[in-house]
C-alpha cells in the first residue's frame, strides 16, 4: 500500500473511530456536557455607573437610524448556571424598544453591550427624545432590576 | 458492491470534476451551517416532518417553536396539517441515516467526521487533478486532522430534538451541492471541463444558492428540480434526435417539485411543456412514454394532495392560504408599535388562493374543479404579474438591480435593510448584459433566411435548453413580480432557479468560454485573492463600523454592484469588438468572489441569529 493511501486510509480510521467512540456505544466523554438553559441558575449583579445618553444615529446606505446604547460596566458575583442579562433601550416618544440579551457564566466586571437596533428614517424627527435604560437580571428567580436610569436620546445625523 | 456503488456515484456526479464540484460545495456548506430556524414557516416544515416521521400527515407535536399555530400551517376537520410534504418525505431518508448514525455514534462527532472527509475526498481529487496526488493526500489529511479537532473541541452534544431539523438541513444542502454539479454536468456535456467546473462551482459558491444551501425552505429543491429538468432536457436531444428514454425523465423533477410545493411544480411544467412539445417530434410512442412517465411523477402529490386536503386537486397550501413568515425571532427582540404581524396579508408560493369550492361534498368532479381552478389560477397569476410589469416597472429595478432601504419591506425585516436584489447578490449576472448585444451583432440576414425556410430544422440541444430557460425565467417572473420585492427574502429568493440559470447564460456567452479557457488561472487566481485580501478588509470595515445586520448587507451589495459594473462594461465592450481577456478573466473573478463573500460571511457571521454553528470552531 502506497504511503499516501495509508495516510488517508487512517484518516479516516481515526474520523469514524472518534465517532463511535463518543457515541452511545463507548461513551467516551469527548464533548462538553449540554450547557445548562440560558436564563437558569442565580446571580448577584451591580451596576455602579448607569449610562446617561445613548445615540440615534443615522446609518450608512440611508437606512434610518441605529438606536446605539454604550456598554456597561456590571459587577458580577454568586454566578451559578447561566444567567441573562438583559439591556433594554426604550424610546416611548417613538414606540419603540429593543432588549439584547447575554449570557453570563462568570464571577468578574463585564461590560454589558446591545445590539443596535434600526429605526425607519420617517419616524425620527426631533434632535433628542427622553429614554429609559433598565437592566435586568433573569435567573431561576426570575427577571428583576439591577438598575434603570432615564437617558437622553441624542440624534446624530 | 463497490462497482454498484460506483456506479451509483457517476450517476448522481458524472465524473471526477463533479465530485470535486460536490465536494466543494459540502465542504463549504457545513463549514457555514448554523442549526436553526431562519423564517418562521420552517417550524411548520420541521414540525411536519416529525409527524410524518411518527407516522401519519396531521401535525400534533410542536417539537420547533411554541405551538402549532405557525404560519403555513393548515387546519382541516380539527386537526393540524404542514406543507412541503415533498420536502419533508424525502427527509425521511436522512433522518433515518441519521438516526442510524446517532444509535452508534456521537451526531456531533459523526458531522466532523463528515466535514473532514469531504476536505480529505476534495484535497485528493484536486491534488490528483494537480498532479500532485500525494501532496494532495497528505495536505488534505493534516488540514482535516487539525480542523477534525478544532471542531470537537469544547462542542455539546445535539440533542436528539434536533435531528429532524438536521435532517432537513443537509437534505437543503445536498440538494444545493447537486444543483452546481448538473450545471457542471450540463455544461462540461456542451462546452468541455474547463467551462462546467467553473460553471458548477460559481453555481455552488458564489450564487444565492450557497446562501439558501443551509436553510430548508422549499426553493433549493425546487431550484435542483428546474435545473436537473435542464439538464435532462439537454440529454434528449444531445444526438441530434430526441432519446425517448432522457425526454421521459426530463418530468420526473417535474413531479418532484409539484410535491414540494405544487405552484412551483406547475410553472415547472408549463416551461417544459411549451418547450418540449413543439420540439419533441411527433413520434407517438415518445409522447407516450413522457405523457405516462409525467402521470407517474405527479402520483405521490396527487395522493398526497388527497390525504391532506381531501381533494387530489387541492395541494395542501391551500389549506393554509397565506402566511410566507418572517424573520424567526433573532437575539434580541425589538418591538415597534407599527410592528409587522408575521406571516398575513401576503400569501406564500401560489395555490394560496385558489377558489375553494365546498371541499368535502362529491368525488371526481370535485378534483377536476380543483385542477381547472388550479388552472385558472396559474395564468391569472401569470396576467396579474404582466399587469405589475406594466403598471410599476419601478418594481423591476428595486428587484433586480438596487433596492438598499425600502421602507415597506424593511419594517417586516426587523427594521433593517437586509435584502440584496438579484444584481447584488450575484454580481456574475451583470455579464448577462452583453446577451442583446452579442444577439444583435449575428448575421440576421441569414436568420431571417433560415427562418423563411420550411420545414424549421429541429433546434440544436443547447437552443431547446436556451428556450427552456427563458420560458421558466419568465413564468417565474411573472408569477412572483406582484408581490415583490417582500420582506424575509433576502436574495430575492422566490427567483432562486433563476440563479443557475444565469450561470448557463453566462456559459452561453462566447466571451465568458473563451476567458474561461484561455485565462483561468488568472481567474482563479483573482477569485483566491479578492476572497482573501478583499473580504478580510470587509470583515475588517464591517466590524469597525460596528455594522447592524443591514448595514453590512448593504455594505456587500455596493461591492457585488460595484463588480457588477466592472463586469458588464466588459462583456458590452468584449461583444462589441474590444478583445482583453485579461480584463475578463479579473472582472469575472472579481464578480464572483463578491458573490462568494456573502455566501461564506452570510451563514458564518451576519445572520448569526439563527443559531450555533453545526461545527462550533472556536
Amino acid at each position: 500500500m502506497r504511503a499516501d493511501r495509508a495516510v488517508v486510509a487512517g484518516t479516516v480510521v481515526l474520523f469514524v473511530g472518534t465517532a463511535v467512540a463518543a457515541g452511545p456505544l463507548v461513551g467516551l466523554p469527548l464533548l462538553e456536557p449540554e450547557p445548562a438553559d440560558p436564563g437558569t441558575g442565580s446571580v448577584s449583579a451591580t451596576v455602579a455607573d448607569p449610562p446617561t445618553r445613548v445615540t440615534l444615529e443615522a446609518t450608512d446606505f440611508g437606512a434610518g437610524y441605529d438606536l446605539r446604547g454604550p456598554p456597561v460596566p456590571v459587577t458580577l458575583s454568586e454566578v451559578a448556571g447561566r444567567p441573562y442579562l438583559s439591556y433594554t433601550v426604550a424610546v416611548p416618544a417613538l414606540g419603540h424598544q429593543t432588549t439584547s440579551l447575554t449570557v453570563v457564566e462568570a464571577d468578574g466586571r463585564l461590560r454589558l453591550t446591545m445590539n443596535p437596533s434600526t429605526l425607519s428614517e420617517g419616524a425620527v424627527e426631533a434632535d433628542s427624545y427622553e429614554g429609559r435604560v433598565a437592566i435586568h437580571a433573569i435567573d431561576d428567580d426570575g427577571r428583576r432590576v439591577v438598575a434603570e436610569t432615564a437617558v437622553t436620546v441624542e440624534v446624530r445625523e | 458492491m463497490r462497482g454498484r456503488g460506483r456506479r451509483l456515484a457517476r450517476a448522481v456526479v458524472g465524473d471526477r470534476y463533479g465530485a470535486i464540484v460536490l465536494l466543494a460545495a459540502v465542504a463549504t456548506y457545513l463549514l457555514c451551517w448554523r442549526v436553526g430556524i431562519l423564517i418562521t414557516d420552517t417550524y411548520t416544515v420541521a414540525n411536519t416532518l416529525v409527524a410524518v416521521a411518527d407516522g401519519h400527515l396531521f401535525v400534533d407535536r410542536a417539537v420547533y417553536g411554541t405551538g402549532l399555530r405557525t404560519p403555513g400551517m393548515g387546519l382541516r376537520d380539527g386537526q393540524f396539517y404542514g406543507r412541503n410534504y415533498g420536502q419533508v418525505m424525502l427527509a425521511l431518508p436522512v433522518l433515518a441515516a441519521l438516526e442510524a448514525v446517532a444509535a452508534v455514534a456521537s451526531l456531533r462527532v459523526a458531522l466532523a467526521a463528515l466535514w473532514g472527509l469531504s476536505i480529505v475526498g476534495l484535497a485528493r481529487l484536486v491534488g490528483r487533478e494537480a498532479g500532485r496526488p500525494q501532496l494532495g493526500a497528505y495536505a488534505g489529511s493534516g488540514l482535516a486532522i487539525v480542523a477534525f479537532a478544532a471542531a470537537i473541541h469544547g462542542a455539546t452534544p445535539i440533542e436528539p430534538a434536533e435531528r429532524y431539523l438536521v435532517a432537513l438541513q443537509l437534505q437543503t444542502m445536498g440538494a444545493a451541492a447537486l444543483v452546481g454539479v448538473f450545471v457542471h454536468r450540463l455544461l462540461t456535456r456542451a462546452y468541455g471541463g474547463t467551462v462546467g467546473v467553473a460553471a458548477g462551482l460559481a453555481t455552488a459558491l458564489a450564487t444565492p444558492v450557497g446562501v439558501w444551501a443551509q436553510f430548508p425552505k422549499r426553493h433549493v429543491l425546487v431550484t435542483l428540480c428546474a435545473v436537473a429538468t435542464a439538464y435532462l432536457l439537454y440529454r434528449s436531444r444531445e444526438a441530434g434526435g430526441v432519446d425517448t428514454r432522457y425526454r421521459a425523465l426530463a418530468y420526473v423533477p417535474v413531479g418532484v417539485a409539484a410535491w414540494v410545493s405544487a405552484a412551483e411544480g406547475a410553472v415547472l411544467l408549463v416551461a417544459l411543456l411549451v418547450v418540449d412539445v413543439p420540439t419533441g417530434g411527433r413520434d407517438g410512442r415518445s409522447i407516450a412514454a413522457a405523457g405516462a412517465t409525467a402521470v407517474l411523477a405527479a402520483l405521490p402529490t396527487v395522493v398526497t394532495n388527497y390525504l391532506v386536503t381531501g381533494n387530489a386537486g387541492e395541494p395542501p397550501r391551500t389549506l393554509s392560504a397565506g402566511g410566507s413568515g418572517s424573520l424567526a425571532e433573532r437575539g434580541s427582540t425589538s418591538t415597534r408599535t407599527d410592528g409587522g404581524e408575521p406571516g398575513g396579508a401576503s400569501g406564500d408560493a401560489g395555490g394560496g388562493s385558489t377558489d375553494q369550492t365546498a371541499a368535502g361534498d362529491s368525488g371526481g368532479s370535485e378534483t377536476l374543479d380543483a385542477v381547472v381552478g388550479g388552472v385558472e389560477f396559474l395564468f391569472e397569476l401569470l396576467w396579474r404579474g404582466l399587469r405589475a410589469l406594466l403598471r410599476e416597472p419601478e418594481t423591476l429595478f428595486v428587484t433586480f438591480v438596487r433596492g438598499g432601504y425600502v421602507a415597506g419591506v424593511a419594517e417586516r425585516d426587523a427594521g433593517e435593510a437586509i435584502r440584496l436584489t438579484v444584481l447584488e447578490a450575484m454580481p456574475l449576472a451583470a455579464g448577462l448584459v452583453a446577451v442583446p448585444v452579442v444577439a444583435a451583432r449575428l448575421d440576421l440576414r441569414a436568420r431571417a433566411a433560415a427562418f423563411r425556410r420550411r420545414p424549421w430544422p429541429r433546434p440544436s440541444a443547447l437552443r431547446t435548453v436556451d428556450a427552456f430557460a427563458v420560458v421558466y425565467v419568465l413564468a417565474l417572473l411573472l408569477v412572483y413580480l406582484p408581490r415583490l420585492p417582500v420582506h424575509a427574502s433576502l436574495t430575492v429568493r422566490y427567483l432562486l432557479a433563476c440563479y443557475p440559470l444565469a450561470v448557463y447564460g453566462l456559459a452561453r456567452l462566447p466571451s465568458v468560454r473563451r476567458v474561461m479557457r484561455e485565462r483561468p488561472r488568472l481567474c482563479a487566481a483573482t477569485v483566491a485573492s479578492a476572497l482573501l485580501v478583499g473580504g478580510q478588509l470587509l470583515v475588517l470595515y464591517q466590524w469597525a463600523i460596528d455594522a447592524t445586520m443591514g448595514e453590512a448587507v448593504q455594505t456587500h451589495a455596493l461591492v457585488g454592484l460595484a463588480t457588477a459594473g466592472l463586469l458588464a462594461a466588459w462583456a458590452v465592450a468584449d461583444a462589441l469588438g474590444w478583445r482583453r481577456d485579461r480584463v475578463g478573466a479579473v472582472a469575472l473573478g472579481l464578480a464572483a468572489a463578491a458573490g462568494a463573500a456573502f455566501v461564506l460571511l452570510a451563514g458564518l457571521w451576519h445572520f448569526a441569529f439563527v443559531g450555533p454553528r453545526a461545527l462550533p470552531f472556536v
